[in-house]
């Protein structure tokens, strides 16, 4: 299946791009959506991604618009499906 | 104490009198105060007792850098300006990275006082050793960046620090603030302490320093800064704070849908405009930075083209939002806007808030263009926004007059209901993003001891901790949990508050040290590395539980002082709004309130672990005494103000 | 043979991370280099402040006929036989500041500690410690080649003027502007 993957920052600048279609194995999670993601762009973009815990708690994936922070651990079990648009997002207000 | 961080020195400058003293600064004030926001919390407390109004001379103005400020400790560029605040009534402080701290410090002082009235406008000259009041006839009137520019100029002094108050301080408008080094480096913005300054006639402080900053053990030093940029190498944080400054908090406001956008009404908004690239690709300089610090964040944009062509201005996150607040959308606006600001001595957060709720005054009928002067005052209107501003710099006006004190008080004044519009929390108005849907941030806002502030504490990190670090440290897996979690959120709550305020007693910048993607990162910065730094810097040898209670004692000390004042439990609370008016425009938190039970719930926790009485919110003499401050806790008592 | 160098601003203008942010890292660290206390006022790189928004790094390019050498009446400057650089010699040194005038750049100042002038003197030959602090990474010690390299480049600038490079975009843009680098991509 494909989802809609969209990038910010720092993860946008590491691989290059903000935008991307992705093909993952039917009955994916969150979880292996990041794996893939590191996969893909190496290490540049896993030290971002996992530290030596896991995966990192900060991120939260957006899928069609909902919340899923990542330090939830049941965010990471969360199944996808055909079409999701995933947004990844640092954690974290400022002001 | 030569070789360390401090200069040993302090002076004391009565503008009454025109005695200028020094005065030694030692352990007696740094042993548990350390510098900073510690040290000028400690002497506001111990020097401006409630009977002192915020405008009578005897109100001090309490000007501490942080610790480790002028020493090459990454991000150390913080200085604390502290007064009784003529906006909350209570304790107000303002901090700024720019170098005129350092500067202080090199000059021979650790702490500068000054107290009484001048009879005229007068500026305070500190070149090293040298102190002399002058009279400041020729620069009374000036912009910000006139005042610092034509000193510099004057006293033939090219690299002059200085702080200065522009019309707005003069004009005792309670948003203005004291600008560092001119316009566009840095601002002690909130707590109206330019209008203190202004109500003393004091229009500068001119200093130039050529002595030295030390640091006990440089091995040490250098180590420390190794780690650390090893961590923020790490911490996904801190590349997009380079890559795009501050403005980058758009992203977060945006997917959790909590702009504050028309004052406080609407958590989704059109924000294409202010879009982080837009301001990235058309309006960047350059990365700028705060002395001494690796991250660069911070950003200076200029206007290339259309009406508002030439215009550069220093503009934050915060000037974006409280834009948004207005209703404007247009990046050219919020430049223009913030120039004014920067250049007028007003601080744009409280500005902001104001203009917004004398918006929504209008689109009500509250006011009409009567007591506006012609103005059409609605939301998006640029024209409006910024011709509005100026005159409140000015007090042009009965309107502006009206809003020159604050949003609280011009409620009180226009009345017809217009109170419920104020967003503001002990007169101090609202900052960052709406509550609603995020309850201990709501709590956040009510407990900050100067007034609504998202800067106080960092409750954030219930969004980077797992659920076992929240159980670990505050007893509760919901902790974690952002919507639903309740136990162990007020914990939580005074942990982040006496993290961040150890940024504030060592001049530590917020950014670089207290926001992390990553609890471990976060801990690693703010408490562990913050204290290797102190302590290679001063020579003392604290733990890391000795600086985290170095951070709950200043607190402590503001909360003493509110008390003192008279503020209570029913003080820690934020606008009704917020708890009664669903957030509008749809987006991911549409519709949401902050529940009133849960705000209870998380407060009481907050208070029983702060040793408050849950009832009245009054500090006890066990907390207080636990802390080293038996003679605060004494004082209270003596005055009835004191728990039990 | 030891091969002479200077430290050189070697800015990165199509990068907003390629300026000089202003942060004076590199003067408080020379500085402490020197003399391990913080003091900007002695350190021997100096950050100018052009005008809101432009910082510049500025320190001795080590000229091969220095004029503060010449204007000295002490024989306190002399080229250094091992970094082939123009030295204070702190002993003959009187705080005449004759040298400080002399410079047609500024660069050499007088310490307001020893009351001696000060200079740039590339730490000793090892990674000088304002090349080493940069966050930015504007500074480098660059041989004789590096430098011209450099000053060509600067040379170009001039006679482009103020006209062509008005063109650049006040944010600066990469090269390969990201715009156009990033794309769709497809699995």
């Amino acid at each position: 299946m494909r989802v809609q993957v969209r990038l910010y920052p720092p993860l946008n600048n590491t691989a290059g791009v903000e935008r991307l279609t992705l093909e993952l194995e039917e009955g994916a999670d969150l979880g292996d959506l990041v794996a893939v993601l590191a996969d893909r762009f190496g290490e540049a973009l896993r030290v971002h991604l996992y530290d030596r815990r896991g995966i990192i708690p900060g991120w939260c994936a957006f899928v069609n618009d909902r919340p899923n922070p990542f330090n939830r651990p049941e965010s990471l079990s969360l199944t996808l499906s055909e079409g999701d648009r995933v947004s990844f997002l640092l954690n974290l207000a400022g002001g | 104490m030569s070789g360390t961080c401090y200069a040993g020195k302090m002076l004391r400058v009565d503008l009454s009198s025109g005695r200028i003293e020094s005065e030694e600064f030692g352990t007696a004030l740094t042993d548990l105060h350390l510098g900073g926001r510690g040290v000028s919390s400690k002497v506001l407390y111990d020097e401006v007792p409630p009977e002192v109004e915020p405008f009578d001379p005897d109100n001090r103005l309490i000007f501490s850098p942080g610790a480790l400020h002028g020493t090459g400790v990454p991000a150390a560029s913080r200085t604390t300006v502290a007064t009784r605040s003529p906006l909350t009534g209570m304790h107000g402080d303002g901090h700024a990275g720019a170098t005129w701290g350092g500067e202080l410090k090199r000059a021979g002082y650790d702490l500068l006082i000054v107290q009484g009235r001048a009879e005229k406008p007068v500026y305070l000259y500190l070149d090293d050793q040298t102190a002399e009041l002058k009279s400041a006839a020729a620069y009374w009137g000036r912009l910000t960046s006139q005042t610092h520019q034509a000193l510099a100029r004057d006293l033939n002094r090219p690299e002059l620090c200085t702080v200065t108050i522009g019309p707005a301080g003069e004009n005792l408008v309670r948003l203005a603030g004291v600008f560092h080094n001119g316009a566009d480096k840095g601002v002690s913005a909130r707590c109206g302490m330019g209008a203190v300054m202004g109500s003393k006639n004091l229009k500068a402080i001119a200093t130039r320093g050529r002595g030295e900053v030390g640091a006990a053990d440089l091995p040490a030093l250098r180590s420390a800064y190794q780690d650390y940029l090893e961590t923020i190498a790490l911490d996904p944080y801190c590349p997009p704070a380079t890559k795009y400054g501050t403005c980058r908090f758009m992203m977060h406001r945006v997917k959790f849908g909590i702009h504050g956008a028309e004052n406080w009404r609407y958590g989704a908004y059109d924000w294409s405009r202010l879009d982080p690239e837009v301001f990235r690709g058309d309006f960047q300089v350059k990365a700028g930075a705060c002395v001494a610090c690796p991250i660069r964040c911070r950003r200076d944009y200029r206007i290339a083209s259309g009406p508002f062509a030439g215009i550069t201005a220093k503009v934050e996150w915060e000037t974006i939002a409280r834009s948004m607040t207005c209703g404007i959308k247009e990046p050219e606006a919020v430049i223009a806007w913030a120039n004014l600001c920067n250049h007028y001595g007003l601080d744009v957060e409280g500005l902001g808030d104001t203009v917004a709720f004398a918006m929504e005054c209008f689109e009500k009928g509250i006011l009409t263009k009567k007591e506006t002067d012609g103005l059409e005052l609605r939301f998006g209107r640029v024209e409006a926004l910024l011709e509005l501003s100026r005159r409140i710099a000015l007090r042009e006006g009965d309107l502006a007059g009206i809003l020159a004190e604050g949003t609280k008080r011009a409620a009180q004044k226009i009345g017809q209901g217009s109170e419920k519009l104020a967003i503001q929390v002990k007169g101090g108005e609202m900052t960052a993003g709406d509550p609603r849907g995020m309850p201990v941030r709501a709590v956040s806002y009510a407990t900050s001891t100067r007034g609504g502030d998202h800067l106080r504490s960092n409750p954030y990190i219930e969004e980077i901790m797992t659920p076992e670090e929240a159980l670990e440290w505050w007893g509760s897996e919901e902790a974690a949990d952002i919507a639903k979690g309740l136990k162990g959120k007020g914990r939580m709550l005074k942990f982040s508050e006496d993290l961040v305020t150890i940024g504030d007693i060592l001049g530590l910048c917020k950014f670089a040290y207290y926001r992390s993607a990553t609890f471990p990162y976060l801990y690693r910065k703010g408490v562990h590395l913050a204290t290797r730094f102190y302590n290679a810097c001063s020579g003392r040898n604290l733990s890391e539980e000795e600086m985290l209670l170095a951070g709950e004692r200043a607190w402590n000390i503001e909360k003493a002082y509110n008390t003192r004042c008279g503020a209570d439990r029913s003080d820690d609370t934020i606008p009704e709004r917020f708890f009664s008016e669903p957030l509008l425009g749809g987006g991911p938190s549409g519709g949401a309130v902050v529940e009133r039970e849960k705000f209870d719930r998380i407060l009481d926790e907050y208070y029983e672990d702060r040793r408050f009485d849950p009832e009245t919110g009054l500090p006890t003499r066990a907390g207080l005494t636990r802390l080293g401050l038996k003679d605060i806790a004494d004082d209270l008592e003596k005055r009835g103000r004191l728990a039990g | 043979m030891a091969r002479k160098a200077r430290i050189v601003y070697t800015n990165r203008p199509w990068e907003a991370t390629g300026i000089c942010s202003g942060c004076r890292l590199c003067e408080l660290w020379c500085s402490v280099e020197h003399n391990q206390t913080f003091n900007p006022v002695r350190s021997r790189i100096r950050v100018v402040e052009i005008q809101t928004g432009i910082d510049v790094p500025v320190t001795c390019q080590q000229c091969p006929d220095p004029a503060c050498l010449k204007a000295c009446r002490f024989q306190a400057i002399a080229l250094d036989e091992k970094l082939h650089i123009p030295l204070v010699d702190e002993d003959k040194c009187t705080g005449c500041k004759e040298c400080l005038g002399a410079c047609p750049f500024g660069i050499i100042t007088l310490d307001p500690a020893t009351h001696k002038a000060i200079k740039c003197d590339l730490c000793g030959g090892g990674e000088p410690a304002c090349v080493a602090i940069c966050p930015s990474r504007v500074l480098a010690a660059l041989d004789d080649e590096g430098a011209a390299e450099y000053n060509r480049r600067r040379f170009a600038a001039l006679l482009a003027g103020d006209d062509e490079l008005r063109r650049l975009r006040p944010g600066g843009e990469e090269p390969v502007p990201e715009k156009l680098r990033r794309e769709v991509e497809r699995p």
